[in-house]
């Protein structure tokens, strides 16, 4: 019996992941994504366990070459996307990406910013990487994306501030949820980077 | 993955996928080779797994072999550069284990 969730999560991809992690152990595995749902099939309790991975900074045909080498090793992956992504002219410009993925075209890498990569239960530990220099490196880009997705708020704010576009206070607001959306998962990855580079120190 | 250029020691990754690739082996085979090797001691994220071979294949030290049109599987296999850098890398930890030894040998106190 399949099941359809209407979820969705923003930035916050490890909430994300362990969502996925709580479904699978209560008997759900997942079979299609949505730009705003899940769906899944039944399946026996923890036979499944899932990892998200940001690739929004790859360019597209890096992304999907990762993808391959994934499915190689026997993970079944799933596109995500992780903003709602109404863009104009159906591309969108990320300054804070490698290469080709700075310009994220609806044929390609926009709204396919994350993997969700499923492995059967095996009782061994899954983790998609396991050198530091590389974890640090993936946070240190999840936060800047984060940052700039701040900037169109913040010239929103200034604008108003300045007079440039007429004061009002749903303006305000509208400007305060749009900085606070980039803002938010910036803080929070930030946060996890430091708590992070603590933790290797000690195993240092 | 950051091998240390000027003193020339390589990562323990990097020096077991080069171990790894005496033979030709696919991505799940250096996974599985490694993890045998270290009995699981180390056990490489697949991610980590594909962003060190690119970087080898980058530096020349390995390049990908598929002499079987059938294999659906990416193999790759070491290039003589590979494997001056894994026997750089073997005397290196020879002459380590040589300076550890004249110190610490016979640990029986």
């Amino acid at each position: 019996m399949s099941k359809r969730v209407l979820r969705y999560f923003g930035g916050l991809i490890k909430r994300q992941e362990n969502w996925l992690n709580r479904m699978a152990a209560k008997g759900y595995r997942l079979v299609e994504t949505g730009r705003l749902f899940y769906k899944f099939e039944q399946c026996s309790p923890n036979s499944y366990e899932y990892r998200v991975e940001f690739v929004g900074h790859k360019p597209h045909s890096e992304a999907q070459k990762y993808r391959e080498f994934l499915h190689e090793l026997g993970y079944r992956t799933f596109w995500k996307n992780i903003n709602l992504n109404f863009a104009l002219f159906k591309m969108k410009w990320r300054p804070w990406a490698q290469g080709t993925g700075q310009l994220a075209t609806s044929s390609g890498g926009l709204n396919r910013e994350l993997l969700i990569v499923e492995k059967r239960q095996d009782g061994k530990p899954f983790s998609l990487h396991t050198d530091p220099s590389e974890i640090i490196a993936l946070y240190k880009t999840m936060r800047k994306a984060w940052l700039w997705s701040a900037v169109p708020g913040l010239m929103l704010l200034v604008m108003i501030l300045t007079g440039y576009i007429k004061f009002s206070w749903l303006a305000i607001t509208g400007a305060t949820v749009l900085v606070l959306w980039g803002l938010v998962p910036f803080a929070y990855y930030s946060l996890e980077l430091s708590r992070y580079k603590r933790q290797e120190r000690l195993y240092e | 993955m950051r091998d240390n250029v000027q003193g020339g020691a390589l990562t323990e990754t990097t020096f077991l996928i080069l171990l790894a690739l005496y033979q030709p082996n696919h991505g799940y085979g250096i996974m599985q080779f490694i993890e045998q090797a270290t009995h699981g001691r180390v056990q490489l994220g697949a991610g980590t797994l594909y962003g060190a071979l690119n970087t080898l294949v980058e530096k020349g030290w390995i390049e990908p072999y598929n002499h079987d049109s059938e294999e659906r599987r990416k193999t790759y296999r070491l290039t003589i550069e590979g494997k001056v850098k894994a026997q750089r890398e073997f005397e290196r930890l020879k002459e380590v284990l040589a300076i550890a030894s004249s110190i610490m040998g016979g640990d029986e106190q």
